[in-house]
């Protein structure tokens, strides 16, 4: 058994790095899980990309599995065309438990920027979900996956991590959006996108009274159903230039592998205006927003995922006992898992060993029965009762052997001893 | 309670004291709740004792301590402050108001003990008092709102600078929102002119009367006073104007214009008081003014520390 990860996220890389690795939109996930099944088309694969990690789940089942760290680098260094020694220092390198336990740290947000944040369950739920769909998971990271989610959720009940004030968009709004502006009733509020973020943040602005809202997507649609949600009014994307002149707050969260407001088009907009004060949210991985933008004058706010890094470690204080809590359970759900993964290797030579002996009795019972055709119902009952007593006894040690050794992980010695022993001839 | 009666400058100075280091320790340490009721209770303590000084002073004076002297005039503006930074303290209780408040509270204390205690400007009639007293709170309140114009314009910067750079000391402080300070700022301003104005204009025709009264001839353009009420006052306007006309100017810059303006008012008006009250330069205001146009040389008239003035002589101090 074998899991890696590889992992580029907000501890390890700035913004900068990471969108430049992102995976922001379907296509490219398409394109990416394509390519990785073309060059090992017997490894499974997830890809989880948001705005502040993106990391490569791969996985094989076989012992004599042959994808390594170089492959997923190599292979992330070839989609994005970005030279290896430029991200190198910058990522994650985990396997086995390390790597379990780091997916089950994840997907419980003990990894997130904002802690407790309920947004990446749902984004490693459509990571999986998206694998699925293009064939690239397999037993292993589906058993993984759908433990992380269960363990997502005992942690959510069984800990206080997700009490309060947890969300990206709540904590942005919060300690830069109040900084900013005392009241936001009198403010237009523009949401460039439509996505899960998006609704994240208008939900959070709504509650602290923002009430004329504007919505630009690319897809009419989604953009009007957005829109229709919050009470707002979706607009032409071809306007968009106006709206960025005539808003005071803006959420930028579109899928866009590329800079969608360069500081020129900005300040054009901008032009247009009286400088009133302006507090942008980029929230996109790539970012929307050339950083350059903040510039363009004084009453311009622009933040970016990275600038809520140091809020959110004040939070991740705050919250550290329930932290401590969480990775208890974390750990022993670990243990749990790896057991049932080790066990899942045992399971096959456990399973042949013990058909193997049933076998070798049927055998001899029906030799007996031939030499003994006279015996009764009630004596053929106790015979077969008593054999199969002396079977299981016999079995006992060895496969109570194997389950203590598959506690420390896949009992490879005890398992190939067993087959030379009991399956002689077989590899 | 006869121990107010003895309570000195320095007891409410030192009060102040201590809740500015428990001010900074809250934000630059740590948030406790300690911290907090020590904060408060050095300021409680420091605004009765405040509180009693001037009562104590203007009970010896027989007048209102804005009519005794510039050194009480100064404690009732350090006093107006003290109070609202109090009110502050209790209603918004995680603001970091007093790194700001209590510094310009202090400064104009410690101006006040270098300022003459004496009166200027003999009001022995009822009415010169009423316009004496209208004259010197239409200041007060002038120069009151120009200083909280400069501090919020302080706060404005260094809360902008908070948000822009999101680095260094600055974001341990916690702020009102820019949008707030804006409009603090804002408002201080348009109130600080029709108060700066009629400070002035009153001051000009008690300067007339009094002098009408003594038989000299004008108002003595040359007083250092007068000089630096004027330069003050059309340094407001020109902020006013500024801060009216801002559509298309960035809260920044009428922040900085306004600190600057504000930063300008507390030298050229605590200035001439500090020399005045040392003696070395005579105003109408420190009480060495002769009646004539100034020389500056006259410094023999009520510079002594501790001379009270008399009901028959007092003498108006803005």
């Amino acid at each position: 058994m074998n899991v890696l990860v590889v992992s580029c996220n907000h501890h390890k890389a700035g913004v900068r790095l990471r969108e430049r690795l992102a995976f922001p939109n379907s296509e490219k996930l398409q394109q990416a899980y394509h390519q990785w099944r073309e060059v090992h088309p017997d490894s499974e694969l997830v890809v989880l990309s948001t705005c502040n990690r993106v990391e490569i789940y791969a996985a094989d089942e076989r012992d004599d599995a042959s994808v390594s760290f170089d492959d997923i680098t190599q292979f992330i260094s070839h989609f994005h065309n970005v030279p290896t020694d430029e991200f190198i220092d910058s990522v994650l390198a985990q396997s086995g438990v390390d790597a379990v336990s780091h997916l089950f740290q994840v997907a419980c947000s003990i990894d997130s920027m904002v802690l407790g944040e309920p947004q990446i369950v749902n984004q490693v739920k459509e990571a999986y979900r998206v694998a699925q769909e293009h064939d690239a998971c397999g037993p292993l990271t589906n058993v993984l996956f759908q433990h992380a989610l269960k363990v997502s959720a005992q942690v959510r009940t069984e800990t206080g991590l997700a009490d309060g004030r947890v969300s990206i968009a709540s904590v942005a709004v919060k300690d830069f959006g109040k900084s900013i502006f005392s009241r936001f009733d009198n403010k237009t509020v523009l949401v460039i996108g439509a996505g899960e973020m998006a609704e994240e943040t208008l939900t959070y602005l709504k509650s602290e009274g923002a009430s004329r809202i504007v919505v630009a997507n690319r897809n009419r649609d989604r953009a009007e159903r957005l829109a229709a949600q919050f009470h707002g009014e979706a607009v032409d994307y071809a306007t968009l230039d106006d709206w960025l002149a005539k808003a005071d707050v803006i959420v930028s969260t579109t899928g866009s592998s590329e800079i969608l407001i360069s500081k020129d088009r900005f300040a054009a907009a901008r032009a247009r205006s009286d400088c009133h004060p302006i507090f942008i949210l980029d929230l996109a991985a790539p970012r929307d927003f050339d950083p350059a933008v903040a510039s363009v004058d004084d009453n311009v706010f622009l933040y970016d995922i990275d600038a809520l890094e140091e809020t959110c470690n004040r939070n991740r204080q705050a919250r550290e006992a329930e932290v401590q809590k969480a990775m208890a359970i974390i750990e022993n759900q670990t243990q749990v898992f790896m057991q049932e993964i080790y066990h899942r290797a045992t399971g096959p030579v456990i399973h042949r060993l013990r058909e193997h002996w049933h076998d070798i009795s049927r055998g001899e019972l029906e030799r007996l029965y031939r030499k003994l055709p006279n015996l009764d119902a009630e004596h053929r009952q106790a015979i077969e009762s008593t054999i199969q007593r002396i079977v299981n006894k016999l079995l006992h040690p060895p496969l109570e052997a194997l389950k203590d050794e598959a506690k420390a992980g896949t009992p490879e010695g005890l398992l190939h001893a067993i087959r030379r022993l009991f399956f002689f001839g077989e590899k | 309670m006869s121990f107010l009666a003895h309570v000195q400058i320095y007891c409410f100075l030192m009060s102040y004291v201590v809740s500015l280091i428990g001010e900074a320790w809250i934000v630059l340490r740590r948030q406790s709740k300690l911290g907090r009721v020590i904060v408060l209770a050095f300021a409680m303590a420091g605004f009765l004792a405040h509180t009693a000084y001037l009562l104590t002073r203007s009970r010896s004076a027989g007048l209102p301590p804005l009519l005794s002297s510039q050194q009480d005039w100064l404690l009732v503006l350090a006093w107006i402050g003290s109070l609202l930074y109090l009110v502050l303290l209790l209603t918004h209780r995680k603001m970091a108001h007093g790194l700001f408040m209590l510094p310009a509270i202090l400064l104009l204390i410690t101006v006040a003990i270098f300022a003459s205690p004496h009166a200027t400007g003999q009001l022995d009639q009822l009415a010169l008092r009423r316009l004496g007293m209208f004259h010197a709170a239409s200041l007060v309140l002038g120069i009151g709102a120009v200083v909280g114009a400069a501090l919020s314009s302080l706060m404005y910067l260094l809360h902008h600078q908070r948000l822009r750079n999101r680095s260094g000391w600055i974001q341990k402080i916690r702020l009102p929102s820019l949008e707030n300070l804006t409009a603090i700022n804002r408002w201080m301003v348009v109130f600080s002119i029709p108060c700066l104005t009629i400070g002035m204009a009153t001051g000009f025709i008690l300067i007339s009367w009094s002098r009408g009264l003594k038989g000299a001839d004008s108002v003595p353009w040359t007083d250092p006073t007068i000089i630096t009420t004027i330069v003050v006052w059309i340094s407001m306007i020109v902020v006013l104007i500024r801060v009216l006309t801002s559509s298309h100017q960035t809260g920044k810059a009428v922040a900085q214009l306004s600190l600057l303006s504000g930063g300008f008012l507390l030298a050229t008006m605590l200035g001439p008081m500090i020399l005045s009250g040392a003696g070395n330069l005579s105003t109408f205001h420190s009480g060495s003014f002769d009646g004539k146009e100034d020389n500056g040389s006259d410094k023999s008239v009520d510079a002594t520390p501790g001379a009270e003035a008399t009901p028959d002589t007092q003498e108006v101090s803005p």
